[in-house]
């Protein structure tokens, strides 16, 4: 049975979803492998949701977040049109 | 029926295949043993998912027949081995770790389990895994259908994922080696904790066909074992284009170990703020020797570090939204929610509403992440880094608390599992010494299709160092 913190946390959905998002980086990748140097530091861990309601909002705050650091990075490097998503993708 | 010693558990393909050859064991020996073993001490680490000595019996005895005529096939020839439970065997249940799937059969098997058969390994078990290998993320090492996965070297630990049951399993010596998978970390996250060899191969290198896809264009299968040198044996076997897979690259592996480059040519890229800085406290002595052992080895030692991309998001959008799509008929159904962790429910249901604006956006970086990775690759030959900065968390701990301490400002290597994974990019993990009582690790990377040199490098490593030859207590 999976255990959960019912602590109560006062914290913004941009802050829970900027603490999620470094052990969600990598779907698979658990603790202690940090994200990448341009992901916002997290700034601490918050307790978990408590209810599925709080799960998936949380969810949805990390692909919120995601889109944004995404969409960063695309002006950042500011991607030529003809540079095509890695659908054909072979190493 | 020969009495094999506890030493038998734990020898290396080419001892045990020395062993089948000169008559001191049979292939139903050996079948029989591990079966046994597998069924006994599984179930002590939630390690098991199915158990198959029957089958692997007569298997053997087909083996044994076989080498009677005189009929040899290879190192893998009779030397038994288990499979992550999300490779479908033929007739029996693949569970993909997950409640919702407790009781799925398909009627082929996958092709590696195809090609094991064929070089003529029996299969003795199916493995334990994190339920639908991880899928967008979990909070828990619970969250899997044969419950957490607990580490041999301290069963009050996490065996890592999602690959859990086969790290376990030959950390154990409860099988001589083990088929998993990543997509981004499931293979060498758990070698790391259980102080295993393993190798994820590049990709396209190994077929997927029959087994459960995670996400297209980054999942791949590769094996865990008691050294490099064995797992260039096993990926020499399972390799090898398959029409049936479309991400198959089309290429065979041949393990050369006698065409090795010289560790004088080599160039082996490094950041010194992984071993120094990155490190809990109690990995960091293992793994700055491990480095000087590293530079023992005569190649040359160049500073460098990743380029500058978002890895995390990138991989995190990819896998959010193939994942959704991959197992929308769970979703759909409402079965997602008979899942055991409650992060993955909602990580699969958030991922149906990505927008394709962002999916396309990751795909794009990612294309230019690769061609940035690549080109890093022509100035090294190898880059290595900490496989984990710390040994394995507490079984009941959640796994998405990050440590409560400043983060270094030099990111070094340290985003390489979704660097790497993102590029396709073959990785090898090495046992590399103990933090405490619990092993730690390190990761080779390469270009795409240098395995040989990785297992090179792998193999000089070992032959410097034991920590691949360590075992766990109480398992004889």
């Amino acid at each position: 049975m999976k255990k959960q913190n019912p602590a109560p946390v006062r914290m913004t959905r941009r802050q829970m979803a900027g603490a999620i998002l470094a052990s969600a980086a990598a779907a698979q990748t658990p603790p202690s492998t940090p994200a990448a140097p341009s992901t916002p530091a997290a700034p601490s861990t918050p307790a978990a949701p408590s209810t599925p309601a709080g799960e998936l909002q949380a969810a949805r705050d990390q692909n919120q977040h995601t889109a944004e650091t995404l969409a960063k990075a695309m002006a950042k490097a500011q991607v030529p049109m003809e540079v095509e998503p890695a659908f054909h993708f072979s190493a | 029926m020969a009495e094999l010693g506890s030493e038998t558990f734990f020898a290396g393909i080419a001892e045990l295949n020395r062993m089948l050859r000169a008559k001191e064991a049979t292939a139903l020996d050996l079948a029989r043993a591990f079966g046994r073993r597998l069924e006994t001490l599984g179930p002590r680490y939630n390690a098991l998912a199915l158990p198959l000595t029957e089958r692997a019996i007569r298997q053997a005895k087909a083996v044994d027949a076989e080498i009677k005529r005189g009929r040899l096939r290879g190192p893998l020839q009779g030397v038994p081995y288990g499979a992550k439970d999300l490779l479908s065997v033929a007739g029996q249940i693949t569970t993909w770790g997950a409640r919702p799937c407790a009781s799925q059969v398909f009627d082929y098997d996958a092709a590696v389990i195809q090609k094991l058969e064929s070089a003529g390994a029996p299969l003795v078990g199916k493995l334990a895994m994190v339920e639908l290998a991880g899928g967008p993320g979990y909070r828990y090492a619970a969250a899997s259908l044969t419950g957490p996965g607990r580490n041999p070297w301290d069963r009050s630990r996490w065996s890592g994922g999602s690959s859990s049951g086969s790290a376990i399993a030959v950390a154990a010596g409860l099988v001589p080696f083990a088929i998993g998978s990543e997509t981004s970390g499931s293979i060498l996250t758990p070698a790391a904790f259980c102080g295993v060899t393993a190798l994820r191969p590049t990709y396209g290198l190994v077929s997927r066909y029959g087994a459960m896809p995670l996400s297209w264009t980054l999942d791949k299968l590769g094996p865990f074992c008691h050294s490099a040198e064995d797992c260039g044996l096993v990926l020499e076997t399972i390799a090898g284009g398959d029409h049936r897979d479309p991400g198959s690259a089309g290429k065979s592996f041949y393990y050369t170990p006698q065409y090795a480059r010289k560790m004088s040519e080599l160039r082996i890229g490094f950041a010194p703020a992984d071993f120094s800085e990155w490190p809990d406290d109690a990995a960091r002595p293992a793994l700055q020797q491990a480095l000087e052992t590293m530079r023992s080895l005569g190649a040359t030692m160049v500073e460098t570090r990743l380029p500058d991309f978002p890895y995390g998001p990138i991989i995190s959008a990819i896998i959010s939204v193939d994942a959704a799509s991959v197992f929308e008929p769970l979703i759909a159904s409402g079965k997602v929610d008979e899942l055991a962790d409650q992060k993955q429910i909602a990580g699969l249901k958030a991922g149906l509403e990505i927008p394709a604006s962002i999916y396309l956006k990751a795909m794009r970086v990612r294309r230019l992440a690769q061609e940035a990775m690549h080109k890093l690759l022509g100035d090294v030959d190898v880059l290595l880094t900490p496989g984990r900065l710390g040994p394995a968390p507490k079984i009941d701990e959640p796994l998405d608390v990050r440590p409560d301490r400043p983060r270094p400002k030099d990111a070094g290597l340290t985003p390489l599992i979704p660097a790497g994974n993102l590029a396709g990019m073959p990785a090898l993990s090495l046992p590399c010494g103990f933090a405490g009582n619990l092993p730690v690790a390190l990761q080779l990377a390469g270009a795409p299709l240098t395995e040989n040199t990785l297992l090179a490098v792998g193999k000089e490593f070992q032959s410097r160092s034991d920590w691949h030859k360590r075992r766990p207590p109480g398992v004889g």
